[in-house]
């Protein structure tokens, strides 16, 4: 007994050794000038379609250390926006109060940024979006790679904006798919900043249109931002599937965007048309690979969602 | 301190192994039950906070009611281990669990660990009568 005890300790010992963790630098490389190039790269990227220019691979973003990968990835996709990346790592316990007896809590990093206001302003709008993949193996193209290709081409192109009244917080949420971990830690992060929040927009799958509509869903209980949407994606042609909700005992956790509503935030989800049946089937699957991205939808998107938040941002 | 806790005291001073293992599976619990606490479960400080209770208290009764409630100690050791080790034979070789959380933790290093509390606990139960050995 003696002996296997001390073979035990010693396996633990040896297989407690980490490997070095990756510097972040190289990841991003430089991205291409126009939207649509630079989106398709992002998503490349993140999905393992491409490459990064070290020579790493994010095939998946479903482990701690591909999280990990990702979120380094991250940080360096934002310096690209002349932004501060920030962290915040979190601790969370597990859904079953018994099961903390059993496993270890949940630990996870979300990552953010600040695009600031150009007056002095403590109004904020929150753009957010996960970015781990729903299963092993799951390159999570369209969930969510189009949605953190979405929220970085709104943020590089309002930051060539001047008008902005508002400042804006782009946030890439850390366990979603294990039950919206990431983003329920961001909302106890905005319950503490002294930040007026003027409203949050989650986005989460942006890359199918099987039926080819340009439509985009968009869920809230928050009848001004339906409005909103559905004023600007009028002049645009694009059809909108809203889902008014009702944040009185609110209590469903399939995205992100539900964490938010028993906090009493002003929030929209908006995305491909998932409640609506036209959704990728490749979803948490190996299959949600960048070959299944309709891009021109992403793109579609991308361009409502910009115009909404820079007339927002103007107000 | 009355007579039986110094009984007690002597004899883990004498098995200097017994009151190693013992205070290695009270302090991981310990520190399990701390690092929830700190954010906001308090069901595992409940759990060891309830075990040490009873240990002191069984302390201050009698030689036997500490040896039984040792044993007691030793048994939920084994259940922690022996269903961790359930998982992560299912985990390893039957189904993968899908959430990364926890598949992770179930993997060939938490088996050495689930393995070597079960171990502990064995020695816990089998040897918890030498403490009072003449």
């Amino acid at each position: 007994m003696k002996y296997i005890a001390y073979i035990i300790i010693c396996s633990l010992l040896l297989s407690s050794c980490q490997q070095a963790s990756y510097d972040g630098e190289g990841m991003v490389g430089v991205l291409p000038a126009q939207k649509a190039a630079y989106q398709k790269a992002i998503v490349g990227q993140l999905s393992g379609h491409e490459a990064l220019p070290n020579g790493l691979k994010i095939k998946s973003r479903w482990s701690s250390a591909e999280r990990g990968l990702s979120k380094d990835y991250l940080k360096e996709l934002i310096t690209t926006l002349g932004l501060e990346a920030q962290e915040q790592p979190y601790t969370a316990p597990n859904l079953n109060p018994a099961i903390d007896l059993i496993l270890d809590p949940f630990q996870g990093t979300n990552v953010y940024a600040i695009l600031p206001a150009t007056n002095n302003s403590s109004d904020y709008i929150v753009l957010g979006g996960h970015y781990d993949s729903g299963k092993r193996n799951a390159p999570g193209a369209i969930d969510n790679a189009t949605g953190i290709a979405l929220i970085y081409s709104v943020a590089k192109e309002l930051s060539k904006w001047q008008h902005r009244n508002k400042n804006i917080v782009i946030v890439f949420f850390d366990q979603e798919e294990e039950e919206l971990i990431g983003s329920t830690a961001f909302a106890k992060l905005l319950q503490e900043k002294p930040w007026n929040v003027h409203s949050i927009h989650c986005f989460d799958m942006v890359g199918w249109d099987g039926d080819k509509d340009r439509a985009m869903e968009i869920f809230s209980g928050s009848a001004s931002l339906i409005e909103t949407y559905k004023t600007l994606a009028q002049e645009q042609n694009v059809p909108i599937k809203d889902i008014k909700i009702d944040p009185v005992g609110y209590d469903n956790s399939s995205t992100d965007f539900d964490v938010f509503v028993p906090f009493g935030f002003n929030v929209i989800g908006a995305g491909e048309c998932f409640y609506h049946r036209d959704s990728s089937p490749y979803k948490d699957t190996p299959d949600d690979t960048y070959e299944t991205v309709d891009f021109e939808y992403l793109l579609s998107c991308s361009n409502l969602i910009e115009r909404i938040i820079k007339k927002m941002v103007s107000e | 301190m009355n007579t039986v806790q110094r009984n007690i005291v002597s004899g883990l001073k004498q098995h200097v192994v017994y009151m190693v293992v013992l205070a290695l599976t009270l302090l991981f619990f310990l520190y399990k039950g701390l690092t929830y606490a700190f954010i906001g479960s308090y069901v595992p400080l409940g759990f060891i906070g309830a075990i040490v209770i009873f240990l002191l208290l069984a302390s201050r009764r009698s030689k036997k009611a500490f040896k039984r409630m040792l044993g007691i100690w030793a048994i939920l050791l084994m259940v922690w281990s022996v269903v961790r080790l359930l998982l992560i034979l299912v985990n390893l070789f039957i189904k993968p669990i899908p959430e990364s959380h926890v598949s992770e933790q179930l993997d060939v290093l938490g088996g050495l660990i689930s393995v070597l509390f079960l171990l502990g606990a064995i020695y816990l139960l089998r040897y918890r009568k030498n403490l009072f050995e003449e």
